[in-house]
């Protein structure tokens, strides 16, 4: 074994690296911020030099990424490792000389026997093989030919780029480097990286704001650098610009008598265009608002980053602001052009969105009959009729009432009508809300338009769900169709490809079913939505294996979320082996094997299952094993297990289909008695044929009783029990 | 340099870009592209939207280090306040499917408004560039929007007593009404074969330059069938791979035609 221990110089230093670098993208900013920290502590540890985490500060701006660290030791430590070896009355003889075991453990861990140290180790003395590797190089000179690289080639950024001169990779070129150890400006001794040109790069030169800095900023004492930066218009802190940036926007909206909002979450991403930030507020032509909310927010957000204001009623102003990185004095012109760009791409969404109120919802559903939903699934409009008879089936499946029911049926004719307007075409993320608009324009009921507005939801993991009947029943099949459509072309998805986001709709389909407590049969909807592909002619496998492979598919989803509710795993499998098809029920099953799973009746469950199942599986006889015949019968036990199955059967479906699995399950573990004895007297490998086949048929009977409650093997959280060998009637 | 003299839908699909940047020896250039996107149209009564207007692209190879100073300073150049405004590069990827060609990049902002496309090839016609190039391409009338504090492209001065509107509005008209309603779509599917023939038969006589022209061609011919509307989805792919296909293979053979350097 071998012990480890530090041994500490005196002496600290400051470390900076500043990668400089054209505007970084805000992602890749956002990847350097969480990274830069990570990658220096494990370079400094992996040299021996030990800095505190807390220590470390990165400051990322689009023009740099800086990381600097306060008290940096001058020296690495010395790591001492200590290897026990034989006792020490082995490893020397009585004179004190070392035996040929005490030289072999020596050699073996390269030191002289000389060198061996004796310690006691748990009350006895034992010889040690202690080395000390003090580091030959000073922290200077491993930052500066080994620490800087670390860290510079450790990023794993998604996108990186070359640019001339340089084999380096990076997410946009770098322009210079600065690496300072207190205040020394260090540089590289041998090329930095093959190829780079990053060893040109270094000096003791920083760059300010573009246009309100200085671009030539010396950096002498290490200490400046922030304040130097700061004197030059740049905020290297990304928290103090998250900070600067809020308060600003607080302010001028308090200013105007209202609250910003960012739906879209643009903060995150501004604070990274900008190094110098400033809010400033801005004005559209009032007019504009009669455009629909979203459509406002959409173009104040989408592209221009801008912040909308609200009034205390919540309702739009007619106002925004934003966040520049120009200078302040001039924020006259800069606002009145970025009134301008807003006011051109508003009365752009306003083109659009007369064009399609002159179109009409009807005329757009039209529309649909021209534009393909996929080559082998038919157009869109085959997809709005597919909707319209699928809402229909869920609502007898979920026995939806009357009044939703009709809504559910206009909305899922309507659904995808928006998909053709110019408004969409030019904001996707609309979809869904303008046809809810434009139905409401028309004087469609407030539920048809909610559900049309809620069709795509949950449109992220965890996101909002439909709020209504009519918009669960919508969303709800828009998902179906989906996934049974991809599944009849055979287009699964596999590892990181998922085109069609077929994991996220399945998953939102369990969250709705959830929420909704839609108990229901959900093969019976995926057969309905299979059926109508295969109604309409469309180039689909036929099989029902599209079906079976969707359930799995879906349910798969359904563990998922069980697991994150800290079910687990094996319970959530052994529920779903119940084969029960609505999603509820294996929810409630799954419930009820956890709590289970720790009563005593939960081990007849098991074992009862388990020697039924284990015969079988030794006979080689299916689960499809045909029912008993009780003229076949020879003994009473036989009779009596018949019976015990027979007897339970009806109950236990009862307590199942009311969803009252935990008694159902202590009704079914009643039977281990009945099994035992079925089992310690009766041959069940008899040498008739027939006889052997009936008594066959009678366990798989009661283990497929017992497993409509779960496999208790799965949930087992012990292995299977070793009960006694069943009479196999085989003489081994 | 002066314009391509058939339709492109940007500066970069002109060969002094889409070919000159393969090899490895230096090479700039600039010029004016007028740059036709049929879908784009909206019969001359949207303020921002245009099936045809101007860009000013220059290529540079290798791109210098100092590239984004050059550019800014070209901006001073003409007339734009560089501290008393907001310029920014926001990121902005580039990729091209028909051309087979990606860069990373920015839109360049002022004061909100997006003036420029500048990008950083990585690879064009399927191919790996060494050096990199860098495309600067300026939105004329963007900037001119901007410098003449107009909200409408159509009130531009163009000259001192003619407006952009008056010169080109009635064009737009025209042209989206033939664009989305008017083009003979069977002709011009059957063009596009015509012209991917060609193409193919200057390829195998090794004319990368005017096999690239029925590149082009073609490429103009799928954009207005888009226009019209005719193309589904998945036809639309399959459109795409073939001229992207054609390209690359214009590109490869240029390429294989240049004189290896030492």
């Amino acid at each position: 074994m071998a012990a480890v221990s530090t041994e500490r110089k005196a002496g600290f230093g400051s470390f900076l690296l500043e990668i400089g670098t054209e505007e970084l993208p805000a992602v890749a900013c956002r990847t350097a911020a969480e990274q830069a920290p990570v990658l220096a502590a494990a370079s400094f540890e992996r040299h021996l030099l030990k800095v505190g985490r807390k220590q470390i500060e990165t400051w990322v701006t689009p023009r740099r990424i800086a990381i600097f660290i306060g008290l940096v030791p001058l020296q690495p430590e010395t790591r001492v490792t200590a290897k026990r070896g034989p006792r020490s009355d082995i490893a020397f003889d009585e004179n004190g000389k070392p035996t040929e075991a005490g030289k072999g453990f020596a050699r073996a861990n390269g030191v002289s026997a000389g060198e061996l140290e004796v310690r006691e180790y748990q009350g006895r003395q034992f010889v040690f093989a202690v080395k000390r590797s003090t580091a030959e190089k000073s922290a200077r000179t491993i930052i500066k030919n080994d620490i800087c690289l670390e860290i510079l080639s450790g990023f794993s950024f998604e996108k990186t780029m070359g640019w001339t001169g340089s084999k380096f990779r990076f997410p946009r070129p770098v322009r210079w480097l600065v690496l300072k150890f207190g205040d020394e400006d260090l540089v590289p001794e041998g090329e930095l990286y093959p190829g780079s040109g990053l060893n040109d790069l270094f000096g003791n030169t920083t760059r300010g704001h573009r246009f309100l800095g200085r671009q030539e900023i010396i950096i002498s004492k290490i200490d400046e650098y922030k304040s130097k930066l700061a004197d030059n218009f740049v905020i290297v802190d990304q928290e103090e610009r998250r900070r600067l940036i809020l308060d600003g926007l607080s302010r001028e909206a308090e200013k105007a008598g209202a609250a910003f909002s960012d739906p879209g979450g643009k903060l995150e991403e501004v604070i990274y265009l900008v190094e110098n930030p400033s809010v400033k507020a801005g004005a559209f032509g009032a007019g504009h608002l009669r455009l629909p909310e979203k459509v406002l927010v959409t173009a104040m957000q989408s592209h221009q980053r801008y912040f909308p204001l609200m009034d205390t009623d919540g309702s739009l102003k007619a106002g925004f602001l934003y966040v520049t990185n120009g200078d302040p004095a001039c924020a006259a012109g800069i606002t009145e052009g970025n009134e301008r760009v807003l006011e051109g791409r508003i009365e752009d969404a306003e083109f659009s969105f007369d064009k399609d109120l002159a179109t009409g919802i009807e005329s757009m559903s039209a529309g649909l009959e021209s534009v393909v939903f996929h080559r082998r699934l038919g157009m869109l409009a085959d997809k709005s009729r597919r909707l319209w008879s699928l809402a229909e089936a869920f609502a007898d499946l979920v026995d939806l009432c009357g009044p939703d029911r009709k809504m559910a049926a206009t909305a899922a004719r309507l659904a995808k009508a928006d998909l053709v307007s110019a408004m969409v075409q030019e904001f996707p993320d609309l979809q869904g809300y303008m046809g809810s608009i434009y139905a409401g324009l028309e004087g469609y009921p407030e539920d048809v338009c909610q559900a049309l507005a809620e069709q795509y939801l949950p449109d992220q993991a965890g996101g909002d769900l439909p709020a209504s009947a009519p918009g669960a029943v919508l969303a709800a099949c828009d998902k179906v169709d989906n996934i049974i459509g991809a599944f009849s072309v055979d287009e699964l998805p596999s590892g990181s490809r998922d085109p069609y986001g077929l994991r996220r709709a399945a998953a939102g389909l369990v969250d709705i079913i959830i929420r909704f407590r839609f108990d229901f049969d959900l093969t019976a909807l995926l057969r309905s939505s299979h059926q109508l592909f295969i109604d309409q002619k469309a180039d689909v496998i036929t099989a029902g294996g599209v079906v079976a492979s969707a359930f799995e598919f879906i349910s798969e989803r359904f563990q998922r979320r069980l697991v994150e509710d800290r079910v687990p795993v094996e319970v959530a499998e052994a529920a779903r082996a119940s084969g029960a098809k609505s999603i509820l029920a294996l929810g409630s099953l799954a419930r009820a094997l956890e709590k289970f799973r720790s009563r005593n009746a939960f081990d007849d469950f098991h074992t009862a299952y388990f020697r039924c199942t284990k015969i079988a599986a030794k006979a080689g006889a299916g689960f499809e094993a045909g029912a008993a015949d009780p003229a076949l019968f020879e003994t009473e036990e036989e009779r009596l297990l018949f019976e015990a199955i027979e007897g339970l059967r009806p109950l236990t479906e009862a307590l199942a289909a009311s969803r009252q699995y935990e008694k159902a399950l202590e009704l079914a573990a009643s039977i281990r008695p009945a099994v035992d004895r079925f089992f310690d007297e009766v041959l069940v490998m008899a040498e008739n044929a027939g006889l052997r086949k009936n008594r066959l048929a009678l366990v798989t009977g009661a283990a497929l009783l017992l497993r409509q409650l779960g496999d208790p093997m799965l949930a087992a959280a012990v292995p299977a029990p070793a009960g006694p060998e069943e009479k196999s009637g085989r003489k081994d | 340099m002066q314009p391509y003299h058939t339709e492109v839908g940007a500066g970069t699909f002109n060969p002094a870009t889409f070919l000159r940047c393969l090899d490895s020896k230096p090479w700039r250039a600039a010029y004016p592209e007028p740059s036709i996107r049929p879908a784009d149209g909206r019969y001359g009564e949207n303020p921002y939207r245009l099936s045809h207007y101007y860009q000013y692209q220059v290529i540079l190879k290798p791109a210098p280090d100092d590239v984004q100073d050059i550019y800014l300073r070209s901006l001073a150049e003409l007339g734009v306040d560089l501290a008393a405004h907001d310029v920014r590069f926001v990121e902005d990827d580039w990729e091209s499917p028909t051309l087979g060609a990606w860069g990373l990049g920015w839109e360049v902002w002022i004061d909100g408004m997006e003036i420029t496309q500048f990008t950083y090839f990585q690879q064009v016609g399927g191919i790996d560039l060494d050096p990199v190039s860098v495309e600067i391409t300026y939105g004329l009338e963007r900037i001119a929007m901007y410098l003449q504090k107009k909200s409408s492209v159509f009130d531009l001065v163009w000259a001192a007593d003619i407006t952009y509107g008056q010169i080109y509005q009635n064009n737009e008209a025209q042209f989206s009404r033939y664009n989305f309603e008017t083009a003979a779509t069977e002709m011009l599917r059957g063009h596009f074969v015509d012209f991917e023939q060609e193409c193919e038969r200057c390829l195998a006589a090794e004319l990368p330059l005017p096999a690239y022209d029925y590149v082009l061609k073609c490429s103009h011919m799928f954009n207005l069938l888009d226009s019209r509307g005719v193309i589904s989805v998945t036809d639309r792919t399959g459109y795409i791979a073939r001229v992207r296909n054609l390209a690359r293979r214009c590109a490869e053979l240029y390429l294989s035609q240049q004189p290896r350097e030492a």
